[in-house]
């Protein structure tokens, strides 16, 4: 019996630490909707708060689809921790094997919105549902991270993703957004990934330049030039120009359709269910 | 037609020739220096003592013609150069020959002269300079031995009075554009316009040797005709000069054409509308007047890989014309250099190292 009741407790402790390891959730109720207070309920996002899982804010890593092993998350989360330390910005992942809104932007921005987590921060989800990637970003990190960045972000992980390679594209992901945070780094890290261009352009401009200069150089070597007007000899004195006649031949109207033209730069936002705004991108994979 | 001067020193008897560098007539072995006027004085003082066949002599170069001037005549390019007998000619200024046979010819005297103003040093300096800024020029054009061969040549040119008269039609256009929110239009207004053009142009020159290429003498323009003298001979010592072998009917096409450009031009300018294209004109050019005149040409010919560079420095104002080779090598080396560097500039503004 005492056999029974130690193998039970061990038993127990094992599968308390699952779920830790898993995801621990609370529940929403009506009355009790688990929300932070700056959040206005209405009618419209009651429902969506409802469908958000209420979690606890400071596990960083939501894996729902379970695609990373407890080893794995573990290294995660000290990384998260590491750039929350370093960025004053939070960052969780969620992935997801069932989405219930309608697209991956919605539940990373409900996610992110519903549950307690800082004012300024991202959250990174992998949706096996819509089988895409989306980076949600909130406060400061919108403008921290442009468009620009999240797509190159975007561009360099997917691929982990198609290829099932979870941990890997979220370690990178990892990686690339803390190395994104700084724009001095960020830059560097572009114009690594620009090298090829740069090359390319510089080939372009000193082809260009170096042949300008050459006709320029061969030019002048050429001092003859046959004489084809006598402007030099005109005699100021008998010189008569007049118009005699300008007759009207023709009118002709074209026209051309505008072409509306948007240009962006920066981050663009849009607003979640909350309120709030939200920046970010995705890709799917 | 002044009377020909004999280019002997009026003082000593020598042979005198005349100085670009004072304008005078410089006789090496007095020293003495005479004027175009203290020439002409003491000639007319000896020839007033000189015999009958002097006087029939200078009758005849009234004619506009001299008689018995020396000519070298070059056996492998034909050219024809004349000189007075102070002037020895070893090669032929235009292809190089030594092969050249000297005669004796009477020729056509110009009408007037524009006489030496640059003096052989300057005109080697000048050839000298054109290095200057010309990376490609093959290092043969700068060789002392080709240089030293530059030769003051008298040019022989037609200057001409002319008078364009006529219409020129123009096919004109104006376009205006502007833009309401959803279309940009083009408007575009036509017109036929007519302008009437009477011009007169002076002193319009064309070279009346076939030994140039007519190219190169345009370039050699402007002349200042404030210079032109009455031709006399005496201007010839120490220089060549050649004949005229075009004739005025035929060396006043290439002149017709410049005049019938410029007057287009000019009625071009006056149209009032932002296109105008020339589509036809009832322009007639009349002949004012024509003269033969010499006008002086430093030149030198280099032979390079095989083909001859002519080069021509205007005699009186210094103006340096003619074709250089591209050193082809030298061309190679300095675009790879100039890539490189430009290469290595670029890269570091766009940080790509």
């Amino acid at each position: 019996m005492k056999k029974i009741k130690y193998l039970l407790i061990v038993f127990l402790l094992i599968s308390t630490i699952k779920v830790n390891a898993s995801t621990q959730t609370f529940e929403r109720t009506e009355e009790n909707l688990l929300i932070p207070d700056e959040i206005e309920v209405t009618e419209k996002n009651k429902e969506l708060i409802l469908k958000t899982p209420s979690i606890n804010e400071k596990e960083k890593i939501y894996d729902f689809a379970e695609l990373l092993t407890e080893e794995e998350e573990k290294i995660i989360y000290g990384k998260i921790l590491k750039y929350i330390d370093e960025t004053f910005l939070d960052l969780a992942i969620v992935t997801i094997n069932d989405n219930n809104k309608n697209s991956s932007m919605e539940y990373a921005d409900d996610f992110y919105d519903y549950n307690f987590f800082k004012e300024n921060g991202s959250l990174f989800l992998i949706d096996m549902d819509t089988r895409n990637i989306w980076i949600s970003t909130k406060g400061k990190a919108i403008t921290i991270y442009t468009d620009e960045k999240i797509n190159n972000i975007n561009e360099n992980i997917y691929k982990y993703f198609s290829d099932e390679k979870y941990n890997e594209g979220i370690t990178k992901f990892i990686e690339l957004f803390k190395d994104y945070e700084s724009d001095k780094k960020y830059n560097a890290i572009k114009k690594e990934q620009n090298k090829g261009k740069y090359i390319i352009i510089s080939l372009v401009v000193s082809t260009l330049i170096t042949l300008i200069i050459m006709i320029i150089l061969v030019t002048k070597n050429k001092l003859v030039q046959k004489a084809t007007t006598a402007d030099s000899y005109i005699n100021n004195d008998k010189i008569q120009i007049k118009q005699i006649s300008d007759i009207f031949k023709g009118r002709h109207v074209s026209k051309t359709k505008i072409e509306s033209s948007s240009s962006s730069g920066g981050s663009s936002t849009h607003t979640s269910s909350s309120g709030s705004s939200h920046g970010g991108g995705g890709h799917g994979f | 037609m002044a009377e020909a001067l004999d280019n002997k020193c009026p003082a000593c008897g020598a042979k005198i020739k005349f100085n670009p560098k004072n304008q005078m007539w410089d006789c090496e072995y007095c020293g003495e220096k005479f004027t175009l006027e203290q020439m002409k004085e003491k000639q007319t003082a000896a020839n007033e003592k000189s015999n009958t066949k002097d006087k029939i002599k200078a009758e005849k170069t009234k004619q506009k013609i001299e008689k018995g001037m020396d000519v070298y005549r070059c056996k492998n390019c034909g050219a024809e150069l004349i000189a007075d007998e102070n002037t020895t000619a070893t090669f032929c200024v235009y292809c190089g020959s030594v092969a050249i046979l000297k005669e004796k010819i009477d020729m056509d005297a110009p009408k007037r002269i524009i006489p030496f103003k640059k003096e052989k040093e300057s005109a080697i300096q000048a050839f000298k300079d054109l290095k200057k800024g010309r990376p490609l020029m093959p290092k043969i054009f700068n060789d002392p031995k080709n240089i030293e061969k530059i030769t003051g040549v008298y040019i022989p040119f037609w200057f001409y009075d002319l008078n364009v008269k006529g219409t020129i039609d123009f096919n004109s256009t104006d376009i205006r554009t502007w833009s309401d929110s959803n279309y940009h239009y083009t408007e575009t207004t036509t017109f036929l316009t007519t302008e009437s053009a009477d011009i007169e142009y002076n002193g319009v020159i064309t070279d009346g040797s076939t030994h140039f290429d007519d190219d190169l003498m345009d370039s050699l323009e402007p002349f200042n005709y404030k210079d032109l003298e009455e031709y006399n001979h005496a201007y010839l010592s120490g220089f060549f000069a050649e004949k005229y072998d075009v004739t005025s009917d035929e060396a006043i096409k290439r002149a017709t054409t410049r005049v019938i450009n410029t007057t287009t031009n000019k009625a071009q300018v006056n149209v009032r509308h932002q296109t105008k294209i020339p589509i036809s004109n009832t322009l007639k050019t009349t002949k004012l007047n024509d003269e033969y005149i010499m006008l002086p040409v430093w030149m030198v010919n280099i032979n390079y890989k095989n083909k001859k560079y002519t080069f021509a420095m205007n005699g009186q104002t210094g103006k340096m014309v003619g074709d250089i080779p591209i050193d082809i090598p030298k061309a190679i080396i300095i675009s790879i250099i100039l890539f490189i560097s430009i290469f290595v500039i670029i890269m570091l503004i766009l940080g790509g190292f």
